[in-house]
């Protein structure tokens, strides 16, 4: 049975697990959220990456694309209204500054419409809106329903409950395109509190964004956290008129002064964080971050390694692994980042077109015959490298390779001497069409010890 | 500026010319060192840089280093415009960005089909790194012959890298701002700031912002820096020195520059054999460090901290800088190929004095840990 550590320790391994079947899968604890009124047919899934999402009967996660300024221009949507339509846009949009846009678009005779990527959430005939779900009218006459008034979509990529392959919330940052997030209900926490979306799991912050954690010689509702201790730790005291809250509850850490706990475990503030979303404190023996849920461990093997940004995903032999983003240069910002997209976008940052050099430059992270990981976040998969596309099993030349949300994985080999040598080298961090954020790679950051998510 | 600095840095010439991040502004106020009591408490004295620049010299009308102009320079958006001309040719995004993007990761080596404009002169921040006066050499701004800097002669006319360029303009704001580019040094062995002939310089990543007055923009001496023997082990790196007159002249090292320019970045130039030769005061520290720019970082950081659309703000195109530094490369010969693979350079540089603070438990952690721990290792599961 594999384990998950009760706690995080990251300064000494981020998860301790032993061969078999995922904690995750086995029962381990998730997210509470605030339940509100849904439309029939309309289910919230608790998946292993996100937390909580909306999604259909069928358990298709639901998203938003809220509009993103790209520098050249805009692309997503606008509260109330939506962008994507059924129609295939066969020029870039000039986005990617600074070339022109009016430029035919790789593979175009049959790139997909907007539509038929990102199908809008259809609803009944006669659905009527219920708290913050309305609807919006599609030309062709039928529904679509909204979120808090962000229209709603499923992703093509997504084939059963739980799966969020669409989009990530983690990936909407800096320079990337104008990207799909999941939309979900609130985390049930006290409103001092906030829930984020991080590599090692659900992150349990205070609303401003500083970092909770909990001490391991605390006793249930009672800290032992006084004196010295005080010093580099600060509770979280509650309001007077605080009222218990899902998982939360209070106790009297002296009279009259009340903190909160979680699960039973008081929280603190630790008062040498820099940062917002730090994981600074959980450097300190006995003391941890605070998680509604873990994030399912990478595959068995696969190390945590220190580097100049922080901890990085690494592979068996110690090398920093790559994750590929990509979004087109067209209004309706397709995905191009997973096998299933043109792959002249990756062949050119990854070899200069040349797919055999790409191979080469970034080796796929290859994966034992039969590996399996037991969550649906990590698997593995045979892809063809000459095409970049899945591939059969008994296809020759074809490789089993380690993917992540779907999407290959790599290592950065180099060229001309350029590459990564010893464990700390992240030198293809951000390599490709700005920062590697829209046509690139970008090293799997655990800890980042110098980036707020709220900057 | 007082007497003791002009005397020393002979800035005879810094009338007709600024110079990029070496005006000697004082930091905190003005010292002047006497050999007598200078040695630091505890032999050691710890610095922080606040600014570091590729030595460019810069006239005010351009004209002396670059004769064939700066605004003349092809960056990415001018070089598109001559190679897919606006003549109603219908043209795919394959065969032109997709094209050129290939060529910024994956320059070719060839002749460039662009003219690209090298910078001139005789003046270039530096340092003799060769002992050698050769005809392709630059005098120093203070006079000293056979200064080897031909990275100079690549970006000198480049706007990207000039005063009030966007490159130079954000490395500078970010290199103060940003905690992952806290470059710091530390002298240790030191017996007086004047003269000494061993003293031992190694460099680190601190850990702390840099302490200043009211405006943000000065900064004091006196703040403390944590060195960074966890996150910043490749920013470790020491050489034997001594120090004349108050400067210090270090023996060649490695040294790595961490810039981070925008969310999340982390490349890193590499300068091989680096020198320092920096004054030395109290309070600050500033001069040049010389030395061989490794081609494939200072290539491939520039592209991963500043893209395409970046570079083409300071009129930079990457694929032909790339040719150009394969042209002008001096040190460090492929052994197979005899291709030069590394580019005589020069920074300047201004630091101010910190409090280095050792952090024990980190350098005992850093020696009984590997960097690395595996998953999947159900021997330490709890």
């Amino acid at each position: 049975m594999r384990l998950l550590r009760n706690v995080l320790n990251v300064s000494v391994l981020a998860f301790l697990t032993t061969a078999g079947v995922s904690a995750y899968a086995a029962g381990q604890t998730k997210e509470d959220y605030i339940r509100t009124p849904l439309p029939p047919g309309i289910q919230v899934v608790v998946t292993e990456l996100e937390g909580p999402v909306f999604a259909d009967a069928k358990g298709h996660t639901f998203y938003k694309w809220p509009k993103k300024n790209l520098r050249n221009g805009d692309a997503g949507d606008v509260q109330g209204k939506s962008f994507c339509e059924d129609k295939v846009q066969r020029e870039n949009g000039g986005l990617m500054s600074p070339y022109p846009g009016g430029l035919e678009l790789p593979e175009v005779d049959t790139r997909p419409s907007c539509a038929a990527v990102w199908p809008p959430v259809i609803a009944a005939a006669d659905a009527k809106p219920i708290d913050k779900w309305t609807l919006l009218d599609l030309p062709d006459g039928r529904k679509q329903w909204k979120y808090d008034e962000w229209a709603l979509y499923t992703s093509v990529l997504d084939k059963k409950p739980g799966d969020t392959l669409g989009g990530s919330v983690m990936a909407d940052s800096g320079e990337v395109g104008s990207l799909r997030v999941p939309v979900g209900p609130e985390a049930n926490v006290p409103s001092q509190f906030k829930v984020a979306t991080t590599m090692f799991g659900r992150l349990v912050e205070l609303r401003d964004g500083w970092s909770v954690y909990t001490y391991e010689g605390d006793s249930r509702n009672k800290s032992n956290c006084s004196g010295a201790c005080l010093d580099g730790w600060t509770p979280v005291l509650a309001a007077d008129y605080a009222r218990p809250v899902g998982e939360w509850t209070t106790f009297e850490r002296s009279p009259g002064v009340r903190q909160w706990a979680f699960r039973g475990t008081p929280i603190y503030r630790h008062v040498d964080d820099s940062k917002t979303g730090s994981l600074d404190g959980g450097d300190e023996p006995r003391w941890h971050n605070v998680y509604t849920q873990r994030t399912p461990e990478p595959p068995q093997g696969f190390v945590m390694k220190e580097t100049m940004v922080g901890l990085v995903l690494g592979d068996p032999q110690g090398k920093t692994i790559y994750q590929y983003r990509c979004t087109d240069d067209a209004l309706d910002q397709l995905a191009c980042d997973h096998p299933d997209s043109p792959q002249v976008y990756r062949f050119t940052v990854c070899g200069g077109g040349d797919p055999d050099r790409c191979v080469k430059v970034f080796p796929y992270v290859l994966a034992p015959a039969g590996a399996r990981t037991g969550n649906s976040i990590w698997s593995a998969r045979y892809i063809d490298p000459k095409t970049g596309k899945w591939a059969a099993a008994d296809k020759p030349g074809a490789l089993h390779v380690w993917t992540y949300r779907a999407r290959p994985v790599y290592t950065f080999a180099g060229f001309n001497g350029y590459g990564d040598k010893k464990p700390s080298d992240i030198n293809a961090m951000d390599w490709g069409e700005f920062n590697g954020q829209r046509n690139g790679y970008r090293a799997m950051v655990y800890r980042d010890i110098y980036s707020s998510r709220d900057e | 500026m007082n007497k003791q600095q002009t005397k020393t840095w002979r800035p005879s010439m810094a009338s007709r010319m600024v110079i990029a991040g070496v005006a000697l502004a004082t930091v905190g106020g003005t010292s002047v060192v006497r050999a007598d009591d200078t040695a630091p408490p505890g032999r050691s004295i710890g610095y922080a840089f606040y600014a570091i620049e590729w030595g460019i010299t810069q006239t005010k009308d351009t004209k002396e280093e670059c004769p064939q102009g700066v605004a003349e320079q092809l960056g990415p958006r001018e070089q598109y415009k001559i190679q897919f001309p606006e003549d109603g040719t219908k043209r795919k995004f394959v065969d032109t960005q997709m094209l050129r993007e290939a060529d910024t990761w994956f320059p070719k080596a060839e002749k460039d089909q662009f003219q690209f404009r090298q910078a001139a002169g005789k003046t270039a921040f530096g340092l003799d790194l060769d002992g050698k006066v050769k005809p392709t050499d630059f005098t120093s701004p203070e006079g000293k012959p056979g200064v080897d800097n031909q990275l100079f002669r690549v970006i000198g006319c480049i706007y990207n890298y000039r005063v009030g360029g966007s490159l130079q303009n954000f490395d500078q704001i970010y290199q103060k701002k940003m905690g992952i580019n806290r470059l710091i040094i530390e002298l240790t062995d030191v017996d007086s700031l004047v003269n000494d002939d061993d003293v031992t310089l190694t460099t680190y990543r601190g850990r702390d912002p840099l302490v200043t007055d009211a405006t943000g923009n000065s900064f004091q001496p006196g703040g403390t820096q944590r060195i960074d023997t966890r996150w910043g082990k490749d920013f470790i790196h020491s050489s034997k020195g001594k120090i004349v007159n108050g400067v210090l002249m270090t023996q060649p090292m490695d040294f790595n520059n961490p810039h981070e320019v925008a969310y999340q970045d982390a490349a890193y130039d590499w300068m091989r054999d680096a020198r320092f030769e920096v004054k030395l005061t109290p309070d600050g520290a500033q001069g040049v460090i010389g030395g061989y720019a490794d081609i494939e970082a200072f290539h491939r950081s520039r592209n991963r901290t500043w893209s395409t659309h970046h570079l083409s703000y300071g009129q930079q195109s990457s694929g032909s800088v790339y040719r150009e530094l394969l042209k002008a490369a001096d040190g460090f010969p492929d052994p197979k190929t005899g291709q030069n693979t590394a580019i005589s350079a020069a920074y300047t540089v201004k630091l101010v004095q910190v409090r280095i603070l050792r952090p024990q438990k980190e350098i005992a952690d850093m020696n009984a840990k590997p960097a690395t721990k595996q998953f999947a290792d159900s021997s330490t599961a709890k």
